[in-house]
């Protein structure tokens, strides 16, 4: 199992708090079926992929995904905000050290190549202005160079085994067939991981 | 035969470095060379010990001249359990230099007491050090009053440069602004205790943090970037930081950072509202 940077981000959004001294646990959309998922890679002994481009990304991105959850709710405490943060970097560290593969080589050329080719077909394109409106600091249509590089190192480990590729970015969901056909790497919506863990199960027996 | 000209008083930190291997931390480097030229009775660097210390610009420059300019002691940035930190570690030039210095220009006396405190304070980690150092050289009873006075105004200005400042993808004016608010809370929490010794050790510990960050406030001019590499400010401030947060917990003035009770610093509804935006919202949809 690849795990992308959103899907090991939700995993990491999980934090056990105190409020005047009775505890909670705060957690996002998915957490719960990340980590279900989880347990069930790790009764199955199912290898986990977490390369180092997803680690970096998602180590760097965690302070801000914090700050905009916190925005939203119209909450300042930046104490708050730093004692949560410690949390979820520490279970985002801790699930990267679980992974066996960690530097990787990355297939650019064979993803960038198929973006760009999307471009050129006017449905496929139309998902790419689409995406470009759900998140707006994109200058372009195409994703960022570290999406390419991540599904590129998924390319490259797919040569050798079979790679199923987590995730809940739509720069990969929107396009989950055409990648499948041209890359071979299954793409696995996040929040439909629990029938993939069932249809894994079924096809066990 | 190397020759290379280092100060007079730059023995100390080598010495140091070369009787115990290695050094964790910045702050450990500025504390044990402080105790080793206060109870050695030992001249070498200046030391300010009222708002902002005991702390040595000179050891600074010092420590960053022998690692990054003459090549005598190795500096790393090591991933720690919160927040990175510093580790200085003697190369093989520096420990053929500062042999070769202390034949040539250190008495034996001044050797041996040199050497018996680095052994004696060399075993301690930072945190022990800075306690003991606070505890027996820093805010007498007298001047907390002054001092809490002080460090609240500053940590004010603080909190509305670095609010004025804030960015939710900058993480050194997200830390900031968490170390400001958490040092008030915990200054004022002191301040009800009535507890001389804790009362020192905490406006001890939160005058040099805070010091710290006005310099680094005072030295950044574009409020439109974030002003400094996320390992860079963690690394310059973190040894305090983990300090305080450390030493508040143990004494239960504050829960440190990670283990705060929420309901001081945010109300039942506010927190109602954060679960309720977590439950609707997928981490993916904010990281654009």
């Amino acid at each position: 199992m690849f795990f992308e940077t959103t899907a090991c981000v939700t995993y990491a959004f999980h934090a056990t708090y105190r409020f005047a001294g009775v505890p909670g646990v705060l957690k996002s959309v998915g957490n719960e079926i990340v980590s279900e998922f989880l347990g069930f890679c790790k009764r199955e002994k199912i290898s986990l992929c977490i390369t180092e481009t997803v680690r970096e990304e998602g180590l760097s991105k965690l302070p801000e995904i914090v700050n905009r959850y916190f925005d939203r709710a119209r909450i300042r405490s930046p104490t708050v905000r730093e004692s949560v943060f410690i949390k979820l970097r520490t279970r985002y560290t801790q699930l990267a050290a679980l992974s066996k593969f960690d530097i990787v080589e990355s297939d650019l050329a064979k993803v960038s190549a198929l973006y760009t080719s999307f471009l050129k077909n006017p449905e496929l394109r139309a998902r790419l202005i689409k995406l470009k409106e759900k998140k707006p600091t994109r200058k372009g249509l195409l994703p960022s160079q570290t999406d390419i590089q991540i599904l590129g190192e998924a390319v490259t480990l797919n040569l050798k085994n079979r790679v199923c590729f987590v995730t809940d970015d739509d720069d990969y969901i929107f396009f989950k067939n055409e990648i499948k056909q041209n890359l071979g790497v299954d793409i696995i919506e996040l929040l439909e991981l629990r029938s993939f863990a069932q249809t894994l199960i079924s096809r066990h027996k | 035969m190397i020759k290379v000209k280092i100060p007079e008083r730059g023995w100390i930190p080598l010495y140091a470095l070369q009787i115990l291997g290695k050094i964790p931390t910045a702050t450990k480097m500025q504390k044990l060379v402080f105790l080793v030229q206060t109870e050695g009775k030992i001249d070498g660097y200046r030391f300010y010990k009222n708002h902002y210390g005991p702390f040595s610009d000179e050891l600074e420059v010092d420590v960053r001249s022998f690692s990054q300019s003459l090549g005598l002691m190795q500096t790393q940035i090591v991933e720690g359990a919160h927040y990175p930190y510093y580790v200085y570690q003697p190369t093989h030039k520096g420990q053929q230099v500062i042999g070769q210095f202390m034949v040539e220009n250190v008495p034996d006396d001044v050797r041996e007491r040199a050497e018996s405190l680095i052994k004696k304070y060399g075993s301690k980690n930072y945190k022990q050090l800075l306690e003991y150092v606070y505890k027996k050289y820093v805010i007498p009873k007298e001047t907390f009053e002054e001092t809490y006075s002080h460090l609240t105004d500053d940590l004010s200005s603080l909190n509305s440069i670095w609010t004025n400042w804030y960015r939710d993808d900058c993480a050194a004016s997200f830390l900031i602004l968490a170390v400001v608010e958490y040092c008030s809370k915990a200054l004022s929490k002191v301040k009800a205790t009535n507890e001389p010794v804790l009362q020192g050790v905490c406006a001890s510990s939160i005058s040099e943090l805070t010091g710290k960050i006005m310099d680094l406030t005072a030295h950044w001019k574009s409020p439109e970037e974030c002003p400094f590499s996320f390992k860079t400010i963690f690394s310059e401030i973190s040894d305090q930081i983990n300090f305080i947060d450390h030493f508040c917990g143990r004494q239960g003035i504050i829960g440190n950072i990670a283990e705060i009770d929420f309901s001081d610093f945010i109300n039942e509804e506010e927190l109602r509202r954060l679960e309720d935006v977590l439950a609707q919202t997928r981490p993916s949809e904010l990281m654009y």
